[in-house]
């Protein structure tokens, strides 16, 4: 896939303070890419830098390959952005506020009727197309807003916390949403600290604090990074004392580097083989007669991983 | 959520890509303009576009809503309700001779120009002064800021919607002015000058509202700037030319420069009806006075040649200040060096000069990634592919 969001060396400092301290990013085309982090770390500065809302003290930013320093208005062209706080105007109805910012890109008229009812019905605001915009609920307010960033078919898509002040109905709505949204093509860059939610939607993280980058990929590539090797969790059926057997046979086993009993009543193994090991020692369980009801490789935590490297982030990249 | 099927669209060479219906007019442009214009980063159709979007859409928050209308019909009863009067204190229409006539016309004519320059004066600022700072306090501007219109675009999209209910405002009263042609002594030329320095005024001061408003981003002290930059530039200046002046007759220096009154709209305004009128020339006998260090100038009986109408205490003929009927209404002050019509001409010039000052300064102030830059201001540095930091 080719890279349709690249900065390099990105730094921006504040009077005290170094908000984003030499970020590299690299964003492959079509992908759902979040940006996870703590308050504070340099997301917002980060993609209001790419949506060319801040200048960079230095570095450089491209989106679909213009410079947003050296062409801001070309690269507005190409990219949809939607701040993490937004207000709405007044006296205006739904349709109104699409064909606004449909003018702001001098989209003609007859294309701009259709877009809108388009629009309106993917982000199911149809129904509402003539009630005012500040009369609308919370979620509402945010689909029409991730609307407005698309009346210009942008490539990419910047989302600053979209989620944020959503109920939870409407957070699984906006997921599907963007969901949609990437299957229609475009590569959507999104900001969140809850992390299950990016979790669940992304398909490439990128881990930032104190401004710079800790870690970018998918999230399983992370955490293979991260760890040594997998974590297996098995479930039988057999009382106190098959469990026990069961955590002896697996530890003598190659790869495992560690099998302890989980309180939750599985057997967790710390494996350091392949995907071709993992299936051998399945295979070897069976036919050592131990009553597995589950085998699986432990589900990635973006949470966990996260916390984890974090932890190790250089408390002095912040000035 | 809308279930929106994704549909197959098959391109020419084969490869088959997934739209949904929402994307299709979007992605299939219907023509080679639109194609262009969506297609292309680089082409550039909603610079302008931009204007007329920014111009539509605060009118119709503005003008939605009793407010706007309730507000002109008080504004036009009120102008209408001093007419009335002025008209009962005159006398009857049907009994006023000729000269009571024509003197009433002017009468009509003077007062609503000077009111129109006062609404001006006292709105253009307050109407213009919120126009971009509400945008950060609602927190919209983000939003406007990340499409491409030109800074210059916002900024001029912004002071034509101020400006509009303004000349709303403004225009509800040329009926008004106009029903001085009932009376006589006023041309149309008059009227169409008197409003000419009326619009261009109100151009200049609601530039610097706007100026103030993308300076500040905040409506309260944006507006007190406006009004403030506005009071020293008509009033204050004007209150230094007359301290000056006053100074200079004393001590027989040099008169102040006329050009600290040419922002000045009461003045300009004060000089159309002068031209038009032959009443009301006080800027013209003060510039006068000031040419001749304070020698005040003798008022002559007008003769029979409308051309000549004063004779400067120096003896230098005067130039013509009046219409020719103007020589009907006995003396008249008239300025050796500064007649009437010649001084509004400079003010309208300092307001064209003033007005792209205070708009190029405004779109500066919208924000700092879309500032023109000098030239030689140094780039941020290439993009170079460097290690990746995880």
């Amino acid at each position: 896939m080719t890279s349709i969001v690249r900065t390099s060396g990105l730094v921006k400092r504040y009077p005290g303070t170094v908000a984003v301290a030499g970020l590299d990013l690299d964003i492959a085309d079509g992908e759902i890419f979040g940006l996870v982090g703590p308050n504070g770390a340099g997301k917002t500065t980060t993609l209001r830098i790419l949506a060319t809302l801040l200048r960079p003290t230095s570095g450089e930013a491209e989106v679909a390959g213009i410079s947003i320093t050296k062409n801001p208005d070309d690269a507005r062209r190409v990219l949809g952005f939607m701040p993490d706080v937004f207000g709405v105007y007044d006296d205006m109805k739904v349709w109104e506020y699409l064909d606004f910012f449909a003018r702001c890109y001098g989209i003609p008229a007859a294309r701009r009727r259709r877009m809108i009812v388009d629009l309106l019905d993917l982000v199911d605001l149809g129904d509402r197309r003539n009630a005012y915009v500040q009369g609308l609920s919370r979620g509402m307010q945010q689909r029409l807003c991730l609307a407005h960033t698309l009346v210009h078919d942008p490539q990419v898509l910047l989302l600053d916390e979209p989620a944020s002040g959503l109920d939870p109905r409407a957070r699984v709505e906006l997921r599907e949403l963007l969901r949609e949204l990437r299957s229609l093509g475009k590569t959507i860059v999104i900001s969140s600290h809850i992390l299950p939610e990016l979790e669940e939607l992304c398909t490439s993280v990128a881990i930032v604090d104190h401004g710079r980058v800790l870690a970018q990929g998918r999230v399983s590539d992370i955490e293979r990074r991260l760890r040594a090797g997998a974590v297996l969790r098995v479930k039988l059926l057999a009382d106190d004392a098959g469990y026990e057997t069961a955590r002896t046979w697996f530890a003598e086993q190659p790869f495992v580097a560690s099998a302890a009993l989980n309180p939750d009543g599985t057997i967790e193994i710390g494996f350091r083989g392949d995907d071709q090991a993992t299936s051998r020692l399945l295979v070897a369980a069976v036919t050592a007669g131990l009553p597995i009801m589950t085998f699986a490789r432990a589900a990635s935590d973006l949470e966990e991983l996260f916390l984890q490297v974090t932890a190790q982030s250089p408390p002095e990249a912040v000035a | 959520m809308t279930d929106v099927t994704p549909v197959e669209a098959t391109p020419p060479d084969g490869t088959a890509t997934t739209q949904s219906p929402a994307d299709l007019p979007v992605a299939a442009p219907e023509g080679p303009a639109d194609a262009a214009a969506m297609a292309d980063p680089g082409s550039d159709p909603g610079r302008l576009a931009g204007v007329t979007a920014i111009w539509i859409r605060e009118l119709r928050g503005r003008m939605r809503g009793k407010r706007a209308f309730i507000f002109i019909t008080v504004y036009l009863t009120i102008l209408v309700g001093l007419f009335w009067a002025a008209l009962q204190a005159g006398g009857q229409f049907w009994t006023m001779g000729a000269l009571e006539s024509v003197g009433f016309g002017r009468g009509v004519f003077g007062a609503v120009m000077f009111i129109e320059a006062l609404v001006i004066v006292a709105l253009a600022p307050a109407y213009t002064a919120g126009l971009i700072s509400s945008e950060h306090e609602k927190q919209t501007f983000d939003l406007l800021s990340a499409t491409p219109i030109s800074s210059l675009a916002i900024v001029l999209g912004k002071l034509l919607s101020g400006l509009s209910y303004l000349a709303l405002i403004v225009g509800a009263s040329i009926p008004l002015a106009s029903i001085a042609f009932l009376f006589g002594g006023v041309d149309v030329i008059d009227l169409v000058r008197g409003y000419f320095v009326l619009v261009v005024t109100g151009i200049g001061v609601g530039s610097i509202g706007v100026w103030c408003s993308a300076a500040m981003k905040k409506t309260q002290p944006a507006t007190v700037a406006a009004f403030v930059i506005t009071a020293l530039l008509v009033l204050g200046a004007t209150g230094s030319w007359i301290i000056l002046e006053a100074r200079a007759a004393d001590q027989e220096t040099a008169a102040p420069p006329e050009a600290l009154l040419y922002l000045n709209p009461f003045a300009a305004v004060s000089d159309v009806i002068c031209q038009a009128t032959g009443s009301g020339c006080f800027v013209a006998e003060g510039l006068a006075r000031a040419a001749n260090q304070g020698q005040p100038i003798q008022p002559l009986d007008v003769g029979p040649a409308p051309q000549v109408v004063g004779i400067a205490p120096g003896g230098a003929a005067a130039g013509a200040c009046c219409p020719p009927n103007a020589q009907q209404f006995g003396p008249m002050f008239v300025p050796p060096s500064f007649p009437g019509g010649d001084f509004w001409p400079k003010s309208v010039l300092a307001y064209i000069l003033l007005t792209p000052i205070a708009l190029f300064g405004a779109a500066q102030s919208l924000s700092p990634t879309r500032r023109w830059n000098w030239p030689s201001r140094p780039r941020p540095q290439p993009l170079s592919p460097g290690p990746a930091d995880d």
